[in-house]
């Protein structure tokens, strides 16, 4: 059992309310005192009890004029409670007399040596560590100068270089770390972490509740006087960030049934589950994106303008930009939604919008376009914010979650009418400590959001969810963009499609899959940086639209199983807005590496190995004549033939890409005979009509 | 880590007991001797006279005193029965002992709002700051001491045996002044009224105390009924007007101290010691709530 260093007992302190002049003559004056009348007083600390052991690091917390000074002073020995007892184990040095007592006459040096007297040290003791003292301020060329002639940022280095090492047991430390350049707040910072280190007890004031919660081993909240305790530090910090929500403008809705409620407070959104705070403490905030410089949302004037148990309509504008956003949050059912909505006082080349969630770092796993995995730790090397995986343009939600039971999963969503949407998530720097989730809408140049007027954007949705409601939607997530062959099913996704065996469960395509691309003023144009939409069915085929953000085109692929053989029907058409030159296109299945042997109507032959120099596709069939398939097979894998139904169109191709690939690719490419380009016209046009057809290792079969 | 012995630093019930007094201050020694020479370095480092200003400022009003006295009122001294001591010494003798006190009254009175950073910050027993300025001005004193006592020998060409009554005496004006400079320091805090009224008193002690008169002018006056007699024994009184008599007495005129004065300011320095140490510590504990 650690025994106490120190010990509250009771105490209260008040203070006489003191009126000026009337002191001598009025109320609460000279006769008063004489008389021995009692005036009215001010209780700023109200029966407190605790007991600090040794070795703790304690915050205190609390509003301003709570009595967190008070109480600093009463430990400091400054001040005598009016009633209780506070007995005190040990020296304390505190952090809060910078400088106090410094003769502005006198030389550093000097000071140094009166300081560190007051401070408790005899004179024989200075001598030991003067020259570290000196050392630890930077300023051994000025110590021997009248300290009148220092700056403030000198006086206070010395005066910390002076507490530091003066060896106490107890540390009090009142904000001092707000004052100072950064450069001495970091060594501050640095200083407390190793008295902390040494086993020296601290007390800690500030209203840096993220530093409080990092250093601090317990946190006492004051309010009004009275000591409020929670049993953890998040709990404390989390009551009193309640606390202040209900004075000030700070604004709570809550959905009761599910203990589910959001904070907020000028231009920022805190969410809580069962009263623990599940964001980070930059919670979310909205950024207007203007000549490459973000504004926060934060950095405006928030006026709340309704309120009602669910919904909360807020409006600020920003300092720096004529731009007002509008709010409207909602919360209900597990899910939070903020239909954001801007209005802009004059046209403004606005570049982006940006809605940032910020979580703690235990939230450790995403679910994204796809791909399940793992965040990154957070080292202290992390100076800027690294993405995790490649943002995917129209992905509009992803999926955050840890194995912590305290926090739930969660699923951010965002949509929006326009179509410039992608979702980044990834981690912030080292200070930050937090996972980002950053929901961007991308605003093209002459978008209408630019111009005068009122804009809503869409709607962010933050849904708690439970792990069954994640793995059943990642289920559907996979299932609504696969389609089941016979033994091969075919993974939708984001322009391409990937196709996996269903006996060994292997992928059988890699690199580009298959898709299509466009050459177009000489550049090729993968369907893959196209904008997907959600594949849907329409009868018995799957349809997949994209659309480019480049070029006046939106692609449909029309996918029709024919599951009994094996064989998927594709139809690529292409709709058109202006008329366009496509000067070549072609469909490509990329392979993996095992297929060794290729077969088109005209002439067989093998893959060649790919050598390690090779950085260009290199075709290896000599004859272009256009005809109707090209196959491939590979030693126990299914052959596969990439067929088309139209006539003299397309050139079969078989073709071993760069040795970083590693893959086979076989392709129908088609060119335009006689005229230099394909001359599209607005309309839909029908541009590849064929299909895949997939055949078991043991059933070979060359003609369909 | 073999847990460290229990040593009570610091216990809220103890600090207003006036047992405790001499206790924190044997600890705070340092602290205390920190702050005298804090202020003698403070005060002499630029100035180009540095020490000399502890004899200048008395010489300067001694001389201007004996120049008012031996031509503007000439006339006017009473001769006295004793031994011929100059005026010149008589008037420096009183003025280096009463600037003494004066400005160590006056100091220690506006020591605690000079030092209030320090009483709103650091913990230390607070008698420390005024006892600081009383302890203060002894280094000037005893510069114009060594001065005196050279015109003495200049002029008299005799020092007395009973110099050794200083040690006596001059104790006796430290507590006096200590005790005042606690009590009056204390009220200061409190009302701020009591920094004005030590100056009007400080001017009105010094021409109502024995300074750059003897104290048998007073009498001889009393006794000439030019005054009435009462009014000596009201003079008297005035402890100052004891302590610098005596002064006078063992310094100039080589004669033991009068008993009565002695006895009379011993008990009323004490008296005011004790009290000013009790209502000091009584209310120095909340010094900072006030400054």
């Amino acid at each position: 059992m650690q025994e106490p260093i120190i010990e509250l007992k009771n105490v209260t302190k008040e203070y006489p309310v003191r009126k000026g002049f009337r002191d001598l003559r009025g109320q609460g004056g000279f006769l008063d005192w004489i008389r021995g009348k009692k005036t009215e007083n001010f209780r700023a600390l109200d029966n407190i009890n605790f007991d600090i052991y040794r070795g703790e690091t304690v915050g205190i917390i609390g509003k301003n004029g709570s009595g967190k000074s008070t109480l600093l002073k009463i430990i400091a020995g400054v001040t005598l409670p009016t009633a209780g007892r506070i007995i005190v184990y040990g020296r304390v040095a505190s952090l809060l007399e910078l400088g106090a007592g410094f003769h502005p006459l006198l030389t550093g040096r000097e000071n140094i040596y009166l300081n560190a007297g007051l401070l408790g040290m005899r004179k024989a003791q200075v001598n030991e560590v003067i020259e570290q003292i000196i050392d630890f301020s930077g300023i051994r060329e000025f110590i021997d100068q009248p300290v009148d002639t220092y700056s403030s940022g000198m006086y206070v280095r010395i005066g910390f270089a002076v507490a530091s090492f003066v060896n106490p047991e107890i540390f009090l430390v009142d904000e001092v770390l707000s004052v100072g350049d950064e450069e001495f707040q970091r060594k501050c910072r640095y200083r407390i972490g190793e008295l902390r280190e040494q086993g020296k007890t601290i007390v800690f004031v500030s209203h840096d509740l993220g530093t409080v919660n990092a250093l601090c081993n317990r946190v006492f909240l004051l309010d009004h006087g009275k000591l409020i305790d929670r049993d953890s530090v998040s709990a404390t910090i989390d009551f009193y960030l309640r606390q202040i929500g209900r004075a000030e403008g700070i604004h709570t809705i809550t959905d009761e049934t599910n203990n589910f409620e959001a904070i907020f407070s000028h231009g920022r959104i805190s969410l809580f589950h069962s009263k623990r705070e599940i964001t980070s403490p930059l919670g979310i905030e909205g950024i207007a994106v203007h000549l490459q410089q973000g504004h926060i949302s934060s950095m405006g004037d928030w006026t709340v303008t309704k309120r009602e148990k669910g919904t909360l309509l807020a409006r600020g504008s920003l300092y720096r930009l004529p731009l007002q956003w509008e709010w409207k949050t909602e919360i209900s059912n597990n899910t939070l939604c903020l239909y954001p909505s801007y209005t802009l006082l004059k046209e403004l080349p606005l570049q982006a919008l940006e809605f940032q969630i910020f979580l703690p770092e235990i939230y450790d796993r995403f679910f994204y376009a796809g791909n399940e995995g793992n965040f990154s730790p957070i080292l202290p090397g992390n100076l800027g914010w690294v993405t995790m995986t490649p943002p995917k343009m129209g992905e509009n939600s992803t999926f955050i979650f840890c194995e912590h039971d305290n926090y739930p999963f969660l699923k951010v969503e965002f949509q929006s009418e326009d179509p410039g949407i992608y979702i980044r998530i990834g981690n912030t720097d080292y200070i930050s400590r937090s996972r980002f989730i950053s929901c961007h809408l991308l605003i093209p140049e002459t978008s209408h959001l630019q111009k005068i007027g009122n804009h809503s954007i869409g709607i962010l949705k933050i849904s708690l969810v439970t792990k069954e409601e994640y793995n059943n939607w990642k289920f559907s997530w996979l299932q609504q963009r696969t389609i089941q062959l016979n033994f091969i099913e075919a993974r939708l996704r984001e322009g391409f499609i990937e196709f996996i065996d269903k006996n060994t469960m292997k992928p059988i395509t890699q690199s580009v899959h298959f898709h299509t691309q466009f050459r177009i003023q000489g550049m090729w144009v993968p369907s893959q940086i196209f904008l997907w939409r959600t594949p849907y069915h329409e009868g018995h085929s799957w349809i997949m639209e994209g659309e480019s953000q480049r070029f006046p085109i939106k692609l449909k692929w029309e996918l029709t199983p024919a599951s009994e053989i094996d064989c998927l029907h594709i139809k690529i058409g292409c709709e058109i807005k202006e008329e366009i030159n496509i000067e070549e296109y072609n469909v490509s299945l990329g392979l993996i590496y095992s297929y060794n042997q290729w077969e088109t109507s005209l002439e067989k032959g093998e893959f060649p190995a790919i050598p390690p120099q090779q950085e260009e596709y290199l075709h290896i069939n000599k004859d272009y004549t256009p005809s109707k398939y090209i196959c491939t097979t590979g030693i126990n894998l299914p052959a596969v033939c990439l067929f088309t139904n139209q006539e003299n169109l397309f050139r079969m191709s078989a073709i071993n890409p760069d040795f970083s690939s590693r893959a086979r690719i076989i392709q129908s490419i088609a060119t335009p005979e006689q005229k230099a380009v394909f001359h599209l016209k607005p309309g839909y046009h029908l541009i590849f009509d064929g299909g895949i057809q997939f055949q078991h290792v043991n059933t070979h079969k060359q003609d369909i | 880590m073999n847990p460290l012995p229990k040593s009570v630093y610091y216990d809220s019930d103890k600090q207003k007991s006036i047992l405790q007094v001499p206790y924190d201050l044997i600890k705070a020694r340092e602290i205390l001797f920190g702050l005298v020479w804090k202020e003698i370095k403070a005060r002499y480092r630029y100035a180009i006279l540095g020490f000399l200003w502890a004899i200048i400022e008395p010489v300067t009003l001694m001389l201007l005193l004996l120049f008012v006295f031996s031509f503007v009122f000439k006339q006017r001294i009473p001769s006295t029965d004793r031994v011929e001591v100059p005026m010149a010494t008589q008037i420096l003798c009183g003025l280096i002992f009463w600037q003494y006190f004066s400005s160590s009254v006056s100091t220690a009175t506006f020591s605690l709002i000079n030092h209030q950073n320090l009483v709103k910050k650091v913990f230390f027993p607070r008698e420390v700051i005024p006892l600081s300025s009383t302890i203060y001005p002894i280094v000037n004193l005893s510069i114009g001491f060594i001065f005196l006592l050279s015109v003495h020998l200049i002029l008299q060409k005799t020092l007395s045996i009973h110099l050794f009554w200083l040690i006596i005496i001059f104790p006796i004006l430290f507590t006096f002044s200590s005790g005042l400079g606690l009590i009056l320091s204390t009220a200061h805090v409190h009302f701020r009224d009591i920094g004005n009224m030590v100056n009007v008193g400080l001017t009105f002690g010094f021409y109502a105390s024995p300074v750059f008169y003897p104290l048998d002018w007073v009498r001889h006056a009393c006794e000439n009924h030019s005054l009435p007699y009462w009014f000596y024994y009201l003079y008297l009184l005035n402890p100052m007007a004891g302590i610098l008599t005596n002064l006078r007495e063992c310094i100039l005129y080589g004669q033991a101290p009068q008993p009565f004065f002695l006895f009379y300011t011993i008990i009323i320095s004490m008296l005011c010691f004790f009290t000013g140490i009790y209502i000091f510590r009584k209310q120095s504990a909340t010094f900072s709530d006030y400054l």
